[in-house]
């Protein structure tokens, strides 16, 4: 509870800070309609003080892309339970970047084999949230990582 | 992207890429709570003026799950398909627990998100009472700047009395759901008596409650002295009810015919430019009311004295009445 609290303090310290509140998209990309996990996390997220877009089920990795640039979220978080994050996750950041936002950073949570951490995060990814990671830790894994970017822009 | 010239550059002249990313930078900047985010805000505002104005602006409001998002689905599809661009602002509640939000208006909006026509953006109200979020009137005219001519905002869910949006936008529309109560509904004051048009929505689930609510609606606006099912070039608007059913489609046609001779009597009667000049009256009182209130907040001697004389007041050592005058005084 003290983890908890201490990081929604952190989140509104952000807030007034940069002027906002952080903000991720949690997406479904591809074949792939396994949405409770992106639910639970999204309002998680919003519980701790993050505002969060959920995109549509089934979107391309253009059309994710497309909506986190729209929306100016800080974050994509890709929920991936149908294997196909070795493909999508390399497209996202792809993408993002051909349309111009490579500020706004990757994270991914869901089922992924570990012996795809590594490759993950070479393509780019900045977290990756297996199950059993309680979501305060990813949260405030996440919330570093978009203070980092920010930062980063300056 | 944060520079502002880039964003001023790309919003009016960039290509099509660049240009949807200056919007976003552009409402991210004007909803942003940092000073100095405000000051280039304005600039970037007063710089942009030249470019608004040209567009329909368009108010949505009703309950949660009346369908409003879906409603704009179809429509925005519709008037793309017309040949217009379509700008969508949509406000979701922020929790008055933590802050936070979930914006899920995309969700109901999935081939319109995707069009290269469109431009979706949500926002958190974050605490802004009646349905809108406290930039959504800036936001609308950067969106103007940006070319779309079609400029759609979406409330939160609201209930009877959320009419904010109706001061910022051309023509209010509100939906309903059938069954939803019965004609004395329709005449309690607050959001029915300012919209320019209700439509019911559902009518693909039950078109029989949904033509009962319309007549319901109709003959409430016959008290209130409004409806008219006719009227002639230089009249007066006076409001319409329609039933149609967002979800497949129909009927959402035949409400834009009564959107598209509501602009044509709103201009011909002058009602258009005079509705827009008071909307921007009001908008500057509003400015001014918030800017007292900040300045207040932010005066030194008031942040030194508030805390004791908060103290008083919650033992009951001073009226509160005695206090707030003291701190005006100040």
């Amino acid at each position: 509870m003290e983890y908890w609290n201490q990081l929604k303090d952190d989140i509104a310290k952000f807030a007034i800070k940069q002027g906002r509140r952080p903000r991720v998209m949690i997406s479904k990309l591809g074949q792939d309609g396994h949405d409770r996990g992106a639910k639970v996390v999204s309002t998680a997220f919003a519980d701790l003080g993050f505002d969060v877009d959920i995109g549509p089920l089934f979107q391309t990795p253009e059309e994710c892309a497309r909506q986190a640039i729209e929306n100016d979220v800080h974050a994509v978080g890709v929920s991936t339970l149908a294997a196909g994050h070795k493909t999508l996750v390399p497209a996202i950041i792809a993408e993002l970047k051909k349309q111009g936002a490579d500020d706004i950073i990757v994270f991914v949570g869901g089922v992924i084999p570990k012996q795809d951490y590594e490759f993950l995060y070479a393509s780019g990814v900045k977290g990756i949230y297996g199950p059993g990671t309680p979501i305060p830790v990813s949260a405030r894994d996440v919330l570093t990582h978009i203070e980092q970017a920010v930062q980063a822009q300056k | 992207m944060n520079d502002f010239s880039q964003i001023l550059h790309d919003l009016t002249l960039g290509e099509a890429l660049p240009k949807r990313r200056a919007l976003a930078k552009a409402i991210t900047l004007m909803e942003s709570s940092r000073d100095d985010h405000r000051g280039q805000a304005d600039q970037l505002l007063t710089q942009l003026l030249p470019y608004t104005g040209q567009s329909m602006r368009i108010g949505l409001s009703g309950v949660p799950g009346v369908g409003k998002s879906t409603l704009i689905e179809n429509l925005g599809m519709w008037l793309i398909n017309q040949g217009h661009r379509v700008a969508v602002l949509a406000v979701d509640p922020s929790s008055s627990l933590s802050g936070g939000s979930i914006l899920g208006d995309k969700t109901r909006m999935e081939l319109l998100s995707n069009h290269p026509a469109a431009y979706i953006r949500p926002s958190p109200s974050s605490g802004t009472l009646g349905g809108v979020a406290e930039k959504t009137r800036e936001c609308i005219l950067l969106c103007e700047a940006a070319g779309y001519d079609i400029v759609i905002v979406e409330t939160m869910g609201v209930g009877q009395s959320e009419t904010t949006v109706a001061g910022m936008t051309d023509m209010f529309i509100v939906m309903q759901l059938p069954n939803a109560g019965d004609d004395l509904q329709a005449i309690k004051k607050g959001i029915m008596e300012i919209a320019d048009v209700v439509l019911i929505n559902k009518s693909d689930l039950d078109a029989n409650a949904a033509s009962m609510a319309q007549s319901f609606i109709e003959s409430a606006f016959h008290l209130l002295g409004g409806h008219k099912s006719s009227v002639t070039a230089f009249e007066k608007w006076h409001p319409k009810v329609l039933s149609l059913s967002a979800l497949s489609g129909s009927g959402v046609s035949e409400f834009w015919s009564v959107v598209s001779d509501f602009k044509q009597l709103q201009m011909n009667n002058g009602e258009w430019q005079s509705r827009r000049q008071s909307q921007s009256l009001k908008w500057l009182q509003e400015l001014i009311q918030t800017g007292l209130k900040m300045a207040f907040i932010q005066n030194p001697k008031v942040a030194s004295h508030l805390p004791s004389l908060e103290q008083d007041v919650l033992y009951g050592r001073i009226a509160a009445s005695t206090a707030a005058r003291q701190l005006l005084a100040l």
